[in-house]
């Protein structure tokens, strides 16, 4: 009967020992790639971040160019009332334009410096789990270990 | 599915089967080492388990979604300078 309870137990944490294995070792592949996961995000801000400053900066330099053009319209000899009604318009929509954008990228410029903190925040929270799983794995093993193999011994004097 | 989704149902789908099998062994070992293993293993297992799939939930509401309006702010932008003038 104790024999047939030892073989049971050892079949058991035997099957058990695998699930475990399997688990930690999964546990922290998963965060080795969610580590990748917020890379790419770091990077994929930074790109947007550049995308969306670019805007602002292509804007800024059409502004100047509208200047420089309604500066030429009202220089014009004989006055042109709608060239400069024209330029100013221009130049007009344009200062609209750079508003907004500079106001898009200066949004930005605050987000990405949040996710850049952020990123670093979850980037050592997730190494301290994949260490904590790690040596709590290492511990679990140890435990399985011994103890089947104490109930291997039980069962082999017992035999 | 973004990227931070696709790791917290992974991760909550490895905890549930752990969990599961943690039953199956409870139910199945029944002496003071196996209390031992739970206290001293299992729970820690858990618990980091859970703390790290709390991470990466925060990490959908921050960083994702302050990603997402990065992206919605580039395509508005798309949008609006449709309609710019051009000097």
């Amino acid at each position: 009967m104790g024999e047939d309870i030892n073989v049971r137990s050892i079949k058991l944490l035997e099957s058990y020992h695998k699930t475990f294995t399997g688990f930690s070792s999964t546990v922290q592949h998963k965060i080795n790639s969610y580590l990748a996961v917020l890379e790419n995000s770091a990077e994929h801000a930074k790109q947007l971040k550049y995308r969306i400053h670019s805007f602002a900066e292509r804007r800024k330099s059409y502004l100047n160019k509208a200047k420089v053009k309604m500066a030429a319209a009202a220089a014009e000899q004989p006055i042109n009332p709608i060239h400069i009604a024209v330029a100013m318009k221009r130049l007009e929509g344009c200062k609209e334009a750079y508003k907004t954008a500079k106001q898009y990228d200066e949004q930005c410029d605050e987000m990405i410096k949040k996710i850049r903190i952020l990123i670093e925040q979850s980037k050592q929270q997730s190494i301290k789990y994949r260490t904590e799983i790690s040596l709590t794995a290492e511990s679990g093993n140890t435990f399985l270990n011994s103890y089947i193999s104490k109930l291997q011994s039980y069962s082999g004097q017992n035999g | 599915m973004d990227d931070f989704t696709r790791h917290i149902n992974e991760m909550n789908d490895c905890l549930q089967s752990f969990n599961k099998n943690n039953r199956i062994l409870s139910d199945n070992w029944k002496d003071d080492q196996a209390d031992r293993f739970t206290q001293s293993v299992l729970t820690k297992m858990t618990e980091a388990s859970q703390g790290l799939i709390q991470g990466m939930e925060n990490d959908k509401n921050g960083i994702g979604a302050m990603i997402k309006q990065m992206e919605d702010m580039e395509k508005e932008l798309k949008h609006l300078e449709a309609g710019w003038p051009t000097p």
